[in-house]
């Protein structure tokens, strides 16, 4: 039914429009910029022998991901097919022999393919900034950072697409994702502080694991940290979470949950799309 | 005149070097003579050898094993050649020491008892001023025990003990969701060396792992250690009802406290590095009831907390070097009159916690004027005088609330917690205790600090991390390119 091809022709579309559309060129100077910046200007001003742990170079960088890289992806990924509602093309789009699905999944990856692109671009060049200036980040931490921060991507352009499909009009979509992007990242998190005051442990935890899986950005922030800092980062009142997320089943669980996050928008904006005559 | 006397001058050393030789020849009639003890030999035991011995003697060991206790009772040099090793046969001590000034030097030592309540160590000591130098001590319950010794000199010696590894896990098995304070773990080895009731003793350079406690100080005034290095025990050095010691140049890795000092006062300590104490329970420097110390140029590096006081007054904290911990200094409002200035206090992700949300009474952060270098202060130095012109406050809403309920910590660093620490800045209307330091300096203060080479990353990684960087960059221009030379299809 869903031929390989026809995704890729529209992926590869959807890469070029990208590109072209100015967004994702000012998005990869800006995080690029803003990466290098950080990097730069964080190590020098370092007095410690070089040495260097959870601090404040990685604890920006990760401040950086998580405000930017779901802006960008849901801004990206929401304009999309709404965009080609509004403007008609996406009419013209599916009188060509392609199914929907293949139109979903040819923009998933064409946009995912992009912002990797872009998100490698700005980490490698702070990268090297690190290496030039220091050299003293643990490797495989800097590399799980990235590979997280684009698996944090992904799972926003994912939503982002969902946001597309349900909506008529680019603005609309824009707007929608702004709002999704306000939630996800500030007022759940203002939330969920408030229910972590709660005093009784016992029921504390179990209700900050379900909080955390309920919110991507939250779960690679801890994962994040957990990696950078270790497990003592969180306190020991936390030590029953943190030690669970660390164990077999608990990466298990986190790993399940964020390819839910992560192919389960997808999936549904497949499934409305495919059902709906709205353009 | 002049020549006469440069001649004179030439002749002084050789007139020096006459007298010398005619009073060689006349003591030697009573110097000491030297004892042979080999596994082929006409002696065979070190005991033998020293039953044979007068004082001042000297007993040379040939390479080899010798098994059962030794028992020193005569100020006799005990000198091995190329690590004789004497194996105490599990039984009580492997060495016992009971006359002054002997020298053991030279050995590997193994074997004593495994009875705590006996206190079986490798060599124990129960006489004064004794050399123990280079010497092996592996596999004993104590390596050393002072037993109300006084004035010896323990130095570059190895302590090995019994092989309980990972004390940091262990110490954290029985953990629950309500961790205290102090490290649970007792551990059932002993010390690597313990002092009890001893006195003037001089303990320097020693390499000591995997004991119980590294080198522990029980009711032991007046002791100097210098430059010894302490890994993976439960407390690097323990100071329990021991006044009047110094500590300098040590470096304390992966214990579960690099130094605890316990109702003890007038401790010096200098110069040390106390790193990598980690774990939910772990400190780099922990004073419980520890009154009128000093801590000058050391440096605390990636510990869960770096230095934390308990009940503890009146003690100095000057010019060290506070970095990369998860919380640089935790001060517990029991703990008053304490003095905190000129230190360096860099990337802690947590500069000063205060667990029952107050500073306590009459501590201080700064003094004459001056006070510490905070990396995360944000005021300005207008008259350009190296300090700043508004105070230091420590802490915001977010650290507020960690302290109230300390699940709010798995919300660190999000943008939430960020939001909440700039609004408190814009707006300073939430009551947040906080320390106050009236003289921050807004540049790191430039100190007398340990050499922290070790702690250096190699270079090798920078280029490994330069690859994986290039890398990532040729990735992402491979896809950029792709796309252009599609465009220009």
């Amino acid at each position: 039914m869903m031929s390989g091809a026809n995704v890729m022709v529209i992926a590869e579309k959807e890469l070029l429009e990208s590109m072209r559309s100015r967004w994702l060129v000012t998005f990869t100077i800006i995080f690029g910029l803003l990466a290098l910046l950080i990097s730069f200007f964080g190590l020098s001003g370092m007095g410690v022998g070089g040495y260097q742990g959870f601090n404040r170079v990685t604890a920006s960088l990760l401040n950086l991901v998580l405000y930017l890289l779901p802006l960008i992806a849901l801004v990206i990924g929401s304009s999309t097919i709404a965009g080609e509602k509004e403007v008609g093309s996406l009419h013209v789009l599916l009188t060509q022999p392609v199914s929907k699905s293949e139109v979903i999944i040819g923009k998933f990856l064409g946009l995912a393919l992009a912002l990797t692109a872009s998100i490698l671009a700005g980490f490698g060049s702070a990268g090297v900034v690190i290496a030039w200036k220091t050299g003293t980040i643990n490797i495989v931490d800097y590399l799980v950072f990235v590979i997280l921060s684009i698996v944090l991507t992904l799972v926003f352009l994912s939503m982002s697409l969902l946001i597309s499909v349900v909506t008529t009009r680019r603005s609309q979509a824009v707007a929608l994702a702004i709002f999704v992007w306000f939630f996800t990242i500030l007022v759940y998190d203002f939330l969920a502080i408030g229910i972590a005051s709660l005093q009784q442990v016992t029921v504390v935890v179990p209700l900050l694991l379900t909080l955390l899986l309920l919110n991507p950005a939250d779960m690679v922030r801890v994962l994040v940290i957990l990696q950078l800092g270790g497990e003592e980062t969180f306190g020991p009142t936390l030590a029953a979470l943190t030690r669970m997320m660390g164990s077999g089943s608990g990466e298990v669980l986190l790993g399940v949950v964020l390819f839910l996050w992560l192919f389960g928008p997808l999936g549904l904006s497949v499934w409305i799309f495919s059902r709906k005559q709205d353009y | 005149m002049g020549k006469q006397r440069k001649r004179f001058q030439a002749n002084y050393p050789g007139l020096i070097l006459g007298v010398l030789f005619w009073a060689l020849v006349w003591t030697k009639p009573i110097q000491a003579q030297t004892i042979e003890v080999s596994p082929n030999g006409a002696i065979t035991s070190i005991n033998e050898a020293i039953a044979k011995a007068e004082p001042g003697d000297e007993i040379t060991v040939q390479p080899g094993v010798y098994k059962g206790q030794v028992l020193i009772d005569k100020s006799v040099k005990l000198i091995g050649l190329n690590y004789p090793k004497i194996e105490g046969g599990n039984i009580g001590d492997a060495i016992t020491i009971k006359a002054d000034s002997v020298t053991v030097q030279g050995f590997e030592v193994r074997g004593s008892g495994r009875r705590l309540e006996h206190s079986d160590a490798g060599i124990k000591i129960y006489s004064k001023k004794n050399i123990i130098k280079d010497n092996h001590i592996l596999d004993n319950l104590f390596g050393l025990y002072l037993n109300k010794a006084s004035q010896n000199i323990l130095e570059g010696n190895l302590i090995q003990g019994l092989p309980v590894q990972k004390k940091l896990e262990k110490s954290q098995a029985d953990d629950n969701q309500y961790a205290g304070l102090h490290p649970a773990f007792e551990g059932d080895g002993g010390d690597g060396i313990h002092l009890f009731a001893a006195s003037e003793n001089m303990v320097i350079n020693n390499t000591i792992k995997d004991t119980r406690d590294g080198i522990y100080f029980n009711y032991a005034s007046d002791n100097q250690l210098i430059g010894n290095r302490i890994s993976n025990v439960r407390y690097g050095i323990h100071y329990m009802y021991s006044d009047s010691n110094t500590f300098q140049e040590n470096t304390l890795l992966n214990n579960v406290a690099g130094a605890a000092l316990m109702f003890s006062k007038d401790i010096t300590f200098t110069e040390n590095i106390f790193a990598h104490s980690r774990g939910h329970r772990s400190y780099g420097l922990l004073f419980a009831t520890c009154d009128d110390s000093l801590a000058e140029g050391n440096i605390f590096i990636d510990n869960t907390r770096g230095a934390f006081f308990d009940v503890s007054l009146r003690n100095e904290f000057r010019n060290n070097l506070v970095a990369s911990n998860d919380v640089g200094i935790d001060l517990i409002s029991s703990s008053t009159d304490n003095l905190f200035v000129g230190n360096n206090l860099i990337d802690n992700l947590q500069q000063v916690a205060m667990i029952a949300g107050q500073v306590g009474d009459g501590n201080a952060f700064a003094k004459d004027g001056q006070g510490n270098y905070w990396n995360d202060y944000r005021g300005f130095d207008l008259d350009r005088n190296g300090i700043g012109d508004i105070p230091y406050l420590s802490g915001d809403p977010f650290t507020y609330l960690m302290k109230k309920a300390p699940a709010v910590r798995l919300f660190l660093n999000s943008p939430a917690a960020t939001a909440l620490e700039f609004s408190e800045r814009m707006f300073p209307i939430i009551n947040v205790p906080k320390v106050k330091d009236s003289y921050p300096y807004v540049e790191p203060i430039n100190l007398q600090l340990p050499n922290l080479a070790e702690f250096s990353v190699p270079a090798s990684s920078n280029k490994v991390l330069g690859g994986y960087s290039m890398a990532m960059l040729l990735v992402a221009g491979l896809i950029f390119y792709r796309v252009r030379k599609q465009r220009g299809v």
